[in-house]
Parts: structure tokens; sequence; C-alpha cells
């Protein structure tokens, strides 16, 4: 059975570059529009990996993130940031938060797939 | 507080009020500008998916169709291998048949000549036998002279007489038997021949089309089998293609992001300024709506596309409905783009 990874993102063309991206990887995709949303399909099935944007409207993707790694079952799902925000201390916040990996807008769908197989262990 | 200071204040309220009204129809611009790109981007994605991912269905299911033909139970290849292993095999046959053809040919030459040989025996024996038959005939008249010394010698000149006509009997009898023998079997040899002969023209047919046939199979397994090739090459690259503008459209993302900063830094300035503003605390009283007005006259004034008056939530001025009619009509035809 595919590995479920859901992708958090605003904008819809994101979501769909993303999931086209993983889904010609052979994963299975769910799409959330914000981390609220996000948090709700999270609880309702089993996620194996989560990528998430930093500004989003009701729940932005640093607090997502803390939400997730205050549950006990959410302790070790990887969670990858893809953002545009290129700073330091914003890389820095997002580990904080409790990410796993932090990459930059424009992201290469092959740098991708790579990164996502190596924190699955495909 | 000095009468210039007033009006300087004043000035500047007014330039700033200005570009408050100009930044919300920028705002709003930008907004409307990002949303609808987006939106249009979504959709072309979407339609390039979709496109996509009919388009590596159908190749799968092409692809799979020619591998079972090629490949699988139905096995063409195999199929072909046996064609040509047949078609092999009747070359062979053929080339038996043309053998024997020529062995029989020469051995009705050669049984020909035996009946000729044989012939020429059969009339050396008819000639010794005749000769026999005189000298029988003279060796009795002699015998007969001899008169009562000669009687013994007339009963074995009368015997080799019979002798010699029974050998002549004979010998002819046996030509004929083998003339006979001889022409029935060349006869036989003939339409055997005529027959194989026959049959070798159909096998020489049968052959020729089996080795077209068996050729155009293995020309056309190549050519799938190429097609086969092309068709994975093709998809990945479209594959390839479509990471490449997932990439680049990636961009319009961060120009989204992009504007939403500079609004937010557009507005703490403003906010600023208005503070700073109410800590002088003086009275100036501005008519926000002539400044309203003023910059959306040269909104208007500067605004070309249609969509941009959504912008001042204004309707489309009827001249550019009808400019907007007219470039679809005249979009019809045969144009260049500059």
């Amino acid at each position: 059975m595919s590995k479920k990874i859901l992708i958090v993102d605003d904008s819809e063309m994101i979501r769909n570059f993303h999931s086209y991206t993983l889904k010609s990887a052979n994963y299975d995709v769910l799409t959330a529009e914000n981390g609220a949303d996000a948090f709700e399909k999270l609880l309702q099935q089993k996620i194996d990996m989560v990528i998430t944007d930093i500004n989003m409207p009701v729940m932005d993707g640093y607090t997502f993130i803390k939400n997730i790694r205050q549950e006990d079952d959410f302790k070790d799902i990887p969670i990858i940031i893809i953002s545009t925000e290129d700073e330091a201390q914003d890389k820095e916040k997002g580990f904080n938060a409790g990410a796993n990996l932090y990459l930059v807008k424009p992201i290469n769908p092959n740098e991708l797939i790579e990164n996502v197989k190596l924190l699955l262990g495909d | 507080m000095g009468n210039d200071y007033t009006k300087t204040i004043q000035s500047l309220i007014y330039q700033i009020e200005s570009f408050k009204v100009a930044f919300n129809i920028i705002e709003k611009l930008s907004e409307y500008v990002t949303e609808t790109t987006e939106k249009k981007y979504t959709e072309l994605i979407d339609y390039i998916f979709k496109l996509t991912q009919k388009s590596d269905e159908s190749s799968k299911h092409i692809c799979n169709f020619l591998q079972e033909v090629i490949y699988g139970k139905t096995n063409l290849l195999q199929d072909s291998k046996l064609l040509s292993t047949a078609t092999s095999d009747l070359t062979d046959i053929r080339k038996d048949h043309e053998k024997a053809i020529d062995e029989i040919t020469n051995i009705s030459s050669e049984l020909k000549k035996s009946m000729l040989k044989i012939e020429k025996y059969s009339e050396n024996i008819t000639d010794i036998s005749e000769i026999t038959s005189i000298l029988a005939i003279n060796a009795s008249i002699e015998a007969a002279r001899a008169g009562e010394h000669g009687k013994g010698f007339k009963v074995i000149a009368k015997e080799i007489q019979n002798l010699s006509s029974r050998t002549k009997k004979v010998s002819q009898e046996i030509q004929n038997m083998i003339k006979e023998m001889v022409t029935y079997s060349v006869n036989y040899f003939f339409q055997y021949i005529e027959n194989l002969q026959g049959n070798l023209a159909v096998l020489r047919e049968v052959n020729e089309k089996l080795i077209k046939i068996s050729k155009n199979i293995d020309f056309q397994s190549k050519t799938v089998e190429t097609s086969l090739n092309e068709s994975k090459i093709l998809s990945d690259s479209i594959d390839s293609y479509i990471k490449k503008i997932s990439k680049t459209l990636q961009f319009q993302d961060i120009t989204r992001q992009q504007i939403e900063n500079i609004t937010k830094i557009l507005s703490k300035i403003y906010a600023n300024f208005e503070n700073s503003l109410n800590s002088i605390n003086i009275d100036i009283t501005i008519d926000k709506n002539k400044i309203e007005k003023e910059i959306h006259e040269i909104a208007e004034y500067n605004f070309t596309v249609s969509d941009e008056y959504k912008a001042i939530k204004k309707e489309i001025k009827s001249d550019v409905k009808e400019n907007k009619a007219l470039k679809d009509k005249e979009l019809k035809g045969d144009i260049t783009l500059f």
C-alpha cells in the first residue's frame, strides 16, 4: 500500500504541483488549505508525512507544526516545510517548531521526491 | 503655528491621503491580478495534469497490448520464430524434392542406356543364333552326304538348329520384355517427375509467401518495439517538462507572497504616519471624497484593460466593451500579434 502524504498550502496551484510530483512517485496524496484544516484531517486518518507552507490564513505553518508535535501520536511523523521565506531566522523558527526539513521555493520536483524518500526510508 | 507650516502639513496630508486611495486601488488590483493569474495557472495545470494522466493511461494500454502481442501469451515473436523455422523446413523439403527429381532423372537416363545395351546384346544373341542356325543347316547337309556315318551328327545338327531357333525366340522375348519394362519404368518416372515438379512449383510459391510473411512480421515486430521505446521516451520527457513547468510556476506563488509583504509594509508606514499626525494635534480638514474622485479619474484615464475597472468597483465603460467586442471579432481572422 502506498504511503500517504498530507500537503498543506493556501495556494491551490502549489497543492496541485506537489500532488502531481508525489503521485508520479507513487505516493497517495491528501491536501489541506491551512493549518487548522490540515490538523483536522490528520486526526481523521493515518498520514505518513506532512508537507506544509508557512504563511497561510486561519492557522500558519509554525502553529500547525507545534500543534502536531504536542500530540503523542504525531511526535515522530516527518514534517517538511516548503516556504518562500529564505531567512535563517525563518528556518530556525521552523526547526524549533518541530520540522525535520526546510525547503525554499521554488523547489525542484525531483529534489522533493528524493527528500521525501529519504525521510520515509523508501 | 505659522500659516505656511499649516499649508505644508495640509499639502503633505493631501498627498498621503491620495497615496492611500491609490494604494488601495493598487492593492485590490494586485490581489485581483494574482488571484486571476493563479486561477488560470491552476486551470491550466489541472488541464495538463488530466491530459497527461489520460495520455499516460492510453499509452500504458497501448504498451500493454503491444507487449502482450509481442511477448505475451499470443507471443508474436515466438510465432514469428516458429514461422521462420517452418519456412526453413519447407525450404529443406523443397531442396530434397529438387534433389529427388534430379536423381530420378539420372536413374531413368541410366535405365534408358541399359535398355539400349541390352537391346544390342539381344541383337548379338539373335545374330549368333542365326549364324548357329546356318551352321546347323550346313552341318545336317554335310551329315546327309556322309550317309550312314553322318546319322548321329545329323541328329546333333538338328538339335543345334532347334537350340538356335529357340535361343533366337527367347532372346527376342527377353528383348521385348525388357523394352516393355524399361518403357513402362521410364514412363512411370516421367509421370512421377511431372507430379514432383507440380508439387515443387506449389512448394516454391508457398515458401516464397512464407518468407515474405516472416520478414514482414519480423519488420513489424521491430517497428512496434521501436514505437514502444519511443513512446516511453516521450512519456518520460513530458513528465520532465511538467516538472520544469512546476518549478517555474512556483515563482507565481513567490510573487504573491512578495506583494503581500509589500502591502503589509506600506500599511504599516501609513498607520505610523496617521499616528504621527494625531500626535501633532492640529485641526486640518481634508476633502477625502475629492481626493478619491481625483485618484479614480487618474486611474480610469490610465486603465486600458477592462478587468482593471474591477479594482475601482466600476462598471466597464461602454467604449471599452465595444472595443473588446470589436477585438474578439477581429481576432477570429488571420491576425498578427505584436
